[in-house]
């Protein structure tokens, strides 16, 4: 898995982070847990999430705080994001 | 591998959604005036015109301001895919309650001008609605089975308007030459199962995993209930402009029935059990007022079949009546309450605090609405459902009257509601 993970989101050396499982919890919980993650990431830091969805309203917020995002949806329609913090 | 994104300014702002949420009062209201100043009339039979006005209050004034709101804000968030131009929505909302507000005070009595402005403000309200969502729908970037179902509510609510419009000219003083039992019946066919029932289906399998954490259908059976939805609302259109049909029972209107069939097993049989079943295996059980609206939403709409059946074999009218209360505001209006109730709080929360989570504190979304104030929605909502079944049982104006009391009661408490969300600081 963190091979593929590498190579879903171009990943390199051993900066591959634990994927944060947010499918069970409630509207806007999984928003709020990313949000936050986001507010406290270095430059060089990654935060890698399973969705049960893609969360398009989410987009937005990351793009007004100038952070960078990827998503990647799996066959079960579930959806990995990865963020990274600002440069 | 970005997917499209939302820019802030393509997502529809809070007062779209907002203030078509907060005119359902309104149309819950109107309903409530007719049961108070006509007693019993309308629930006598479903061809007298206190009785379409009544059915037209709940259909346009509660389900359609709830369901449009809630597309324009639901689209760009399901499917990824801004409606452009979302100021036009307050032109189909006004254009929208001065429809409804010209139906039923010509219904009541009115004159036929007031008919005339409604079919003129219904006939622009459908393509100003219609072609933004449209062209946001059919170019989403997902097509989702959620989007699918969304897709045939729209095109559902096309068909229903066209043939609306064609019978309203019936009371606007041009003759009605069609078998107006039979368009009535498609038009009702299509109303319910394709615009109400697609949509509530398509959002349903959007909004209860996601707040409430219940077991998602998986995407085969949903694209087979889509299918058979699908079906059940082609054939009696098949029927309506073919003319098919036999003397004696298998008349054209009772064969569009047949051929609705798989369309309301769907909608009143397959959905509800399949949530029934995700609601009671929810990962997590946590109490929710908003919960027991789908509940009790869902459980009614397990007797729309049985009572369907009635209303169209056995010759007593008040089955028909009993019918038409069950769908809309025991079935439909219920479910859409209960959504009120969550998505309402989450827009709230979405468009004012949102954008400072994990930079300053934030109140949580479940704080903008105390859970008592659901609960009391939902037994002012309720005790209206019953009151209203005795009333039709019973055929007397003061159940009618208590019944529109209720309804009076429901709609404070509902606006009450959303006006204490929507002032949340």
């Amino acid at each position: 898995m963190s091979r593929d993970l590498a190579d879903i989101f171009s990943l390199t050396g051993n900066n591959i982070p634990d994927i944060i499982d947010l499918c069970n919890l409630e509207a806007p919980e999984p928003m709020v847990r990313i949000l936050s993650a986001g507010a406290q990431l270095g430059a060089e830091d990654i935060y890698l999430a399973r969705l049960p969805h893609v969360p398009f309203p989410l987009f937005p917020l990351l793009e007004q705080r100038e952070l960078d995002w990827q998503i990647h949806e799996e066959d079960d329609g579930r959806v990995l994001i990865l963020i990274r913090g600002q440069a | 591998m970005k997917t499209v994104g939302l820019s802030l300014d393509q997502a529809p702002q809070l007062s779209i959604p907002a203030s078509f949420f907060l005119t359902i009062p309104i149309g819950v209201l109107m309903a409530s005036y007719i049961l108070l100043k006509t007693g019993i009339a309308p629930l006598l039979s479903p061809l007298m015109p206190h009785a379409v006005a009544l059915t037209h209050a709940g259909t346009i004034g509660v389900l359609a301001m709830g369901m449009i709101g809630a597309l324009y804000q639901m689209i760009p968030v399901v499917a990824g895919s801004p409606v452009p131009v979302t100021r036009v929505a307050h032109v189909v909302h006004v254009l929208l309650l001065t429809g409804l507000a010209g139906f039923v005070w010509r219904l009541l009595g009115g004159p036929v001008f007031a008919m005339s402005v409604s079919i003129f403000c219904f006939s622009i309200a459908l393509p100003v609605f219609l072609l933004p969502v449209a062209w946001a729908l059919l170019r989403a970037p997902t097509s989702d089975v959620t989007v699918q179902g969304m897709r045939v509510a729209v095109a559902s609510l096309v068909v229903i308007t066209l043939i609306g419009l064609f019978m309203a000219m019936g009371f606007a003083g041009d003759n009605f030459s069609a078998n107006r039992m039979l368009w009535m019946q498609v038009h009702l066919t299509l109303a319910l199962l394709g615009w109400v029932g697609g949509l509530i289906m398509a959002v349903s399998w959007q909004v209860i995993p996601m707040f409430y954490l219940a077991p998602t259908v998986n995407n085969p059976t949903k694209r087979w209930l889509l299918m058979l939805l699908l079906a059940g609302l082609l054939l009696p259109l098949i029927v309506v402009f073919t003319g098919f049909g036999f003397d004696g029972f298998f008349s054209s209107q009772r064969l569009a029935s047949i051929a609705a069939l798989p369309a309301a097993l769907v909608i009143w049989l397959l959905h509800p059990a399949l949530i029934l079943r995700g609601l009671t295996n929810r990962k997590r059980k946590r109490s929710d007022a908003s919960l027991l609206f789908w509940q009790a939403g869902m459980g009614i709409g397990l007797l729309m079949i049985p009572v369907t059946v009635a209303a169209l074999l056995l010759p007593d009218p008040r089955w028909q009546v009993l019918f038409g209360w069950l769908a809309i505001w025991g079935w439909a209006a219920t479910i859409m309450h209960g959504m009120l109730s969550r998505i309402v709080p989450f827009l709230v929360w979405f468009h004012r605090y949102s954008a400072s989570v994990g930079l300053e504190v934030v109140p949580s979304m479940r704080s903008l609405l105390p859970q008592q104030k659901i609960k009391t929605g939902l037994i002012l909502h309720m005790s209206s459902v019953l009151l209203g079944i005795m009333a039709i049982y019973f055929q007397t104006n003061w159940l009618a009257q208590l019944t529109g009391l209720a309804l009076l009661a429901t709609a404070l408490s509902m606006a009450s509601m959303l006006i204490h969300v929507l002032r949340s600081r």
